[in-house]
């Protein structure tokens, strides 16, 4: 077995970490757009009518169905030529991890929304409030409290999907470990090094999500 | 944007090529991931400490790190540094069953252990051994429970492969990449290829959602 | 009759100087064109950047990984930072892999493209070259590979028991075909490195081609590796002897031209930077 040396390692930590670090405000970014969509799309299609259930519904399944990979590509080569403006790696990263992580979340968010008791909706607009008002200060708060262990899932999801941005060049950490590799001529410790780094940023927080939970699920029940 | 679609058309067989492998890979992944699953879910299971510990280790580390780079580090490194020659072929089945299977563990175990224990108890108390209670009392039903979750991670699965396009294995992406490059004609060929998944995964979606409907346990 | 001579000469030479320096100042095709000639170069202006395609390869872009400093170093960028200087926009870098760093010029999603590029009759049909550099290819495979030992030269390679491995989007691909017809050919998707070195690494593959300026580095970072033609002679070799240079689209012959005059002028400080980073290797 031929040696393990660490001097790719050691000789260009200063761009892995950078390339850590934007591994991080992708999976960031993309979470956030995918949470912004989820809300919308899971709220329509829970108090939306059938109609919007429908046609939100066809969001979601299309996006179980078209692989991480093909959304990236067709966003980063062919989305420019619909919208007739380039776009940089990054946002073509943040928006097609974003658009299809919103699926999942939508569907975390609409399970969320039911699970909460029909019966608090029927009493906040008995009181007279609005549907918006009676979502978002009743029923929202309770439902992401129990949607906390999906969400931690959903962001280990983000995290892993970050590495796939690769294909389009976005400088993320398994990009930039291919490049060093690429350099170097050694991708056993290089490969085996961002291996480690994955883990340690998504097995914490899986776990950790957890024990929050643990704590806070009181404030979800009803 | 003038639009030649006719790239597509010619193309065709190449495509329907791709889809076939894609298909194939799935197919494979989870005819191996299954047993694979149930082989750590019992480790994990098990009452020998190293045994579950290992297990535990090995399922916890597939499912913290991306796909993409497992199939990477399978690639590069076993041929390499552990004198494992395989072919790109597989190297990608490899690296997609070591994932798979610890998804499935993980379903498989969760759906033994929902199974309740008094029927542990039950077996027990009327001779059967353990091997026997597991055999022919908790893991038919414990199968029956997890059907919808192993559907669902199918679904992944066929969407999964295509991240196999990037050891140059000719599955529907790299097939319908490589004719991008070719044609220059990177509007069609692009939408082509999200619609052929997306004709291929839909309906899978679907009998999914009715799968949870159909096997829905209520105690 | 001297004096008038003396005079006459003088005046003439005066207006000889006089005259040449008029006509290249006139010519002085460095100058950047003029708003209306080039359609190009006035969207560059108006955008305020000039978005170059790149994917780093030794030694003509190699890039850095150390964390600190210009993204790029090498021949090519140097003349990127002064195409952008000149034309007084700052220089904005579009990643691309191998396979997408001659289309993209197409789209326009870029207006050159930096990667270091091979001069083939394929390329030249859709893009013109600014060429800054020549290469050719050597072959290189592991020493104790058992296949090789019976391999003497480049012209043995060519049989069906030898696998050659090269990266998709790169010129071997059309040219392996016509100067190995017999072996296996065999690609394999790239990024940033100089040649699939994992694939003969892995013994995937038997030989893999390398542009002959590359060798000298990878034979020092991957000990156990033997090139063909052998020891020196990789550095004289003729195999697909291409110049390489930097792209632009077609259809602009004032943007290009303009491009092919800054390169004359610069042209020492190029060369140089190439030598240097050889030399450091």
């Amino acid at each position: 077995m031929p040696s393990v040396v660490l001097s790719p390692i050691t000789g260009s930590w200063q761009f892995l970490l950078q390339a850590l670090w934007t591994t991080v405000v992708l999976s960031a970014l993309s979470m956030a757009l995918a949470f912004a969509i989820g809300v919308v799309v899971g709220a329509l299609r829970t108090y939306g009518g059938r109609l919007l259930d429908f046609t939100l519904g066809f969001y979601v399944d299309s996006m179980r169905a078209i692989p991480l990979l093909v959304v990236l590509v067709w966003t980063f080569f062919a989305f420019p030529l619909v919208i007739g403006h380039s776009l940089n790696v990054m946002t073509a990263g943040v928006i097609g991890l974003g658009t299809h992580l919103g699926a999942y979340m939508a569907e975390t968010i609409r399970a969320g929304l039911t699970s909460v008791r029909r019966g608090q909706m029927w009493a906040a607009l008995a009181l007279g409030m609005s549907r918006v008002q009676a979502i978002r200060t009743i029923i929202l708060p309770q439902a992401l409290v129990r949607m906390l262990p999906a969400l931690g899932s959903l962001f280990v999801f983000a995290v892993k999907d970050s590495a796939i941005a690769s294909v389009i060049a976005v400088p993320e950490l398994l990009r930039q470990t291919q490049v060093v590799a690429g350099n170097t001529f050694r991708p056993f410790e290089l490969y085996t090094a961002a291996m480690l780094v994955y883990f340690l940023l998504c097995f914490p927080v899986a776990r950790g999500v957890d024990r929050i939970y643990r704590r806070l699920a009181h404030l979800g029940s009803s | 944007m003038n639009l030649d679609w006719s790239v597509v058309w010619t193309n065709l067989p190449r495509f329907w090529d791709g889809a076939l492998m894609t298909i194939w890979l799935s197919v494979v992944t989870m005819a191996l991931a299954i047993p694979g699953g149930l082989v750590l879910a019992f480790m994990r299971l098990s009452r020998v400490r190293l045994v579950a510990k290992s297990a535990t280790a090995f399922v916890e580390f597939f499912r913290a790190t991306p796909l993409i780079l497992q199939i990477y580090w399978t690639y590069y490194v076993l041929p390499a540094y552990f004198d494992i020659q395989l072919s790109q072929l597989t190297t990608a089945v490899v690296g997609l069953v070591c994932n798979i299977s610890a998804f499935n563990s993980e379903t498989f175990r969760a759906g033994i252990v929902s199974i309740r224990l008094g029927q542990w108890n039950a077996g027990r108390a009327i001779g059967m051994t353990d091997a026997q209670v597991m055999g022919r009392i908790v893991l038919p039903q414990a199968i029956m429970r997890v059907l919808p979750a192993l559907a669902s991670t199918w679904v992944s699965l066929f969407k999964d492969t295509s991240l196999v396009s990037i050891i140059s294995v000719a599955d529907l992406s790299y097939v319908a990449l490589k004719i991008r490059t070719e044609s220059f004609r990177i509007f069609e060929v692009l939408t082509a290829m999200a619609a052929i998944y997306w004709m291929m995964g839909y309906p899978q979606a679907k009998l999914v959602d009715w799968l949870h409907r159909r096997y829905k346990v209520a105690e | 009759m001297q004096r008038r001579n003396f005079l006459a000469s003088a005046a003439l030479s005066a207006l000889l100087v006089l005259g040449l320096m008029t006509g290249q100042a006139m010519a002085d095709s460095t100058d950047v064109p003029a708003p209306g000639k080039s359609k190009k170069i006035d969207a560059i202006k108006a955008r305020g950047s000039l978005k170059a395609a790149a994917i780093g390869e030794f030694p003509w872009l190699p890039e850095n990984t150390s964390g600190s400093g210009a993204q790029f170093s090498g021949p090519a960028w140097v003349l990127a930072n002064e195409y952008a200087k000149r034309l007084g926009v700052k220089l904005e870098i579009v990643p691309v892999s191998h396979e997408t760093k001659v289309p993209i010029l197409a789209t326009g999603e870029a207006d050159i493209s930096i990667a270091p590029l091979s001069v083939t009759p394929q390329r030249e049909k859709v893009v013109d070259f600014i060429v800054y550099s020549k290469s050719s290819l050597c072959f290189f495979g592991l020493a104790d590979n058992p296949k090789l030992k019976s391999v003497k030269s480049v012209d043995d390679l060519n049989s069906p028991s030898i696998t050659m491995a090269y990266f998709t989007g790169t010129p071997p691909e059309t040219w392996a075909p016509t100067r190995f017809p017999k072996a296996n050919l065999k690609g394999v998707a790239g990024s940033g490195a100089n040649a699939p070195v994992e694939e003969i690494l892995a013994k995937r593959a038997d030989v893999a081609p390398i542009d002959n300026v590359a060798w000298p580095d990878l034979s020092k970072k991957v000990p156990g590796l033997i090139v063909f033609p052998p020891g020196d002679g990789c550095l004289q070799s003729n195999e697909m002897a291409t110049g390489v240079g930097l792209a632009v689209d077609k259809g602009d012959p004032v943007f290009r031209d303009w491009l092919q005059a800054v390169y004359q002028s610069i042209k020492d400080q190029v060369t140089a930077e190439e030598l240097r980073l050889l030399k450091s290797s």
